[in-house]
């Protein structure tokens, strides 16, 4: 063997750290218990080793809370309160503690040393009175009145806004839609910070702080409203309203938003709506993915993106619009 | 570090830890290997590399060293980890020397030993303390913008592995890898001397 370190050293060194990373993060399964254990046997050294990685881990832990601002660094000279500052139990309660602004979403996390997420601790009730974390992680902030009810699914998460005024970090899940239902408006986002206030016996006033957000009343998901950050929109539907009747006060900003949806669901949508209808010929162009914001009553924009999606041509007829 | 390989026999492995006891005790051991052992590796890698790197495989000593400690039961009877640790490698390099019957074996006398604790002026613990934190902090800072992201989430704000992945738009399998990685980072930035900067681990 030319270089020990090879077989010896390096190798398990890489394999400790990750044990290492795999023991402290979560409680291991049976098999992985029995992987590391005869990993372990091979070379009863690699206990050492493993130490030693497990041990660099606290470093990096202790490395991290002396790096927050709220973490009781008063006197970097007294010996007691960096001893005692850096034990991980006693600092992840003063994070929490220090009731910091909300940000999470796509771009919100900012670098090393910057606290960025707040969890609702029984030791941190007075700070966060009015904030709780979600089951999916997402924040949510309270008005003194406020009440919501939170069903938390597999496919979905609902939020219904029974009264008062809540503001939404929302976890990013695109594969759960964090929908917010204020009487008859909906508001359904992922990976950003919006807030909604109940208005009256239908009505919610939605306000976006980041991101985008998706708004619409009762069933009529197809005229949802785009909002971007700084977007505000207040939604009153009249309790009688007939369900066909549009909701929006400005129809010409009805949009249908598509994110990563088959070009047959996203036609099936226009055509819902529309007198004017999209005919898919070849249903590999139905199956290709599309993304995109269109005008609800221009289904022909729709189909002129699609087919340079799936590189199809059109052909437009009197009541219909052929992709092929 | 140029190595011998007629001296990689000399250490024989002792002390083999229960693997089952992992959590609890050791959680305590490794506390204590943070606190009070891997802040000296490099002094002492370094020792032994100037010391003794003629007879002994320095890396080898050190594992098996680790090795020793990961079979304690407890550490609370252990006054400095600093000293302890450069007990046990002498002592694993004078097992080592007496088993391979090394001839011109030279014990440790107490003249070897004050040098030994005085290689280096003794700083203020929390001086020293700090010193770590910035090997530790320069390290992480070498790391991509994603992988201090991954860290932070799953070290400091203690979020588990899947939501580390979903806030992030990764993978769980690419948040354990930037874990891995980066404690690797820093576990090598610690059995550097830097003192000696050109000598490698």
């Amino acid at each position: 063997m030319t270089n020990p370190d090879v077989s010896g050293g390096r190798d398990a060194e890489q394999e400790a750290s990750r044990w290492a990373v795999r023991i402290s993060g979560r409680s291991l399964s049976g098999d992985e218990r029995a992987a590391l254990d005869a990993w372990l046997a091979e070379d009863p050294r690699r206990h050492g080793v493993l130490l030693r990685a497990r041990a660099g881990l606290k470093l990096i832990d202790r490395t991290l809370a002396a790096e927050q601002p709220h973490s009781g660094f008063t006197n970097d000279n007294d010996t007691d309160t960096f001893a005692d500052g850096t034990h991980p139990k006693r600092w992840r309660v003063r994070v929490f503690a220090g009731g910091f602004a909300v940000a999470v979403g796509l771009a919100a996390i900012v670098a090393i040393g910057r606290p960025v997420i707040v969890r609702d601790v029984p030791t941190s009730r007075q700070v966060t009175e009015n904030m709780q974390t979600l089951g999916d992680g997402s924040i949510v902030t309270l008005t003194k009145n406020a009440r919501i009810e939170a069903d938390m699914s597999a496919d979905a998460r609902r939020i219904v806004l029974i009264q008062g005024k809540a503001t939404f970090a929302v976890a990013r899940d695109p594969q759960r839609p964090f929908v917010v239902q204020s009487g008859a408006v909906f508001a359904q986002a992922t990976g950003t910070v919006y807030s909604v206030e109940r208005i009256g016996l239908q009505g919610g006033a939605v306000d976006v702080a980041e991101g985008s957000v998706l708004v619409w009343a009762r069933d009529e998901r197809e005229q949802a409203v785009l909002l971007h950050a700084g977007d505000k929109l207040k939604l009153a539907p009249t309790v009688n309203a007939a369900r066909t009747a549009p909701p929006l006060p400005e129809p010409d900003i009805a949009k249908i938003s598509l994110d990563n949806v088959t070009i047959a669901a996203a036609a099936a949508r226009f055509n819902k709506i529309n007198r004017r209808q999209i005919v898919i010929e070849n249903p590999e162009i139905g199956s290709v993915q599309i993304v995109g914001l269109f005008k609800a009553s221009e289904p022909e924009r729709f189909a002129e993106a699609a087919a340079a999606v799936a590189d199809a041509s059109i052909i437009y007829e009197k009541d219909h619009i052929v992709i092929k | 570090m140029v190595r011998k390989s007629a001296s990689r026999r000399l250490v024989r492995v002792t002390g083999i830890p229960d693997p089952h006891r992992m959590d609890d005790a050791n959680d305590i051991i490794a506390d204590w290997v943070a606190d009070e052992i891997l802040p000296h590796e490099a002094l002492v890698r370094g020792w032994l590399a100037r010391r003794w790197g003629h007879v002994a495989d320095v890396e080898d000593v050190l594992q098996e060293a680790y090795c020793r400690i990961a079979g304690l039961s407890s550490v609370e009877h252990i006054e400095s980890g600093k000293s302890y640790l450069f007990a046990t490698v002498q002592s694993i390099v004078m097992d080592g020397m007496r088993r391979a019957k090394v001839a011109n074996i030279r014990v440790m006398t107490e003249i070897d030993w004050n040098y030994v604790m005085d290689d280096t002026p003794l700083p203020d613990r929390v001086v020293e303390g700090r010193q770590e934190l910035d090997r530790v902090r320069e390290a992480l800072s070498d790391l991509s913008q994603i992988a201090q992201q991954v860290i932070e989430l799953r070290r400091l704000h203690g979020l588990s592995q899947k939501e580390t992945a979903r806030r992030l738009g990764i993978s769980e399998h690419v948040v354990e890898n930037h874990m891995v990685r980066g404690l690797r980072k820093v576990l090598a930035k610690m059995a550097i001397e830097e003192t000696a900067g050109e000598e490698k681990i």
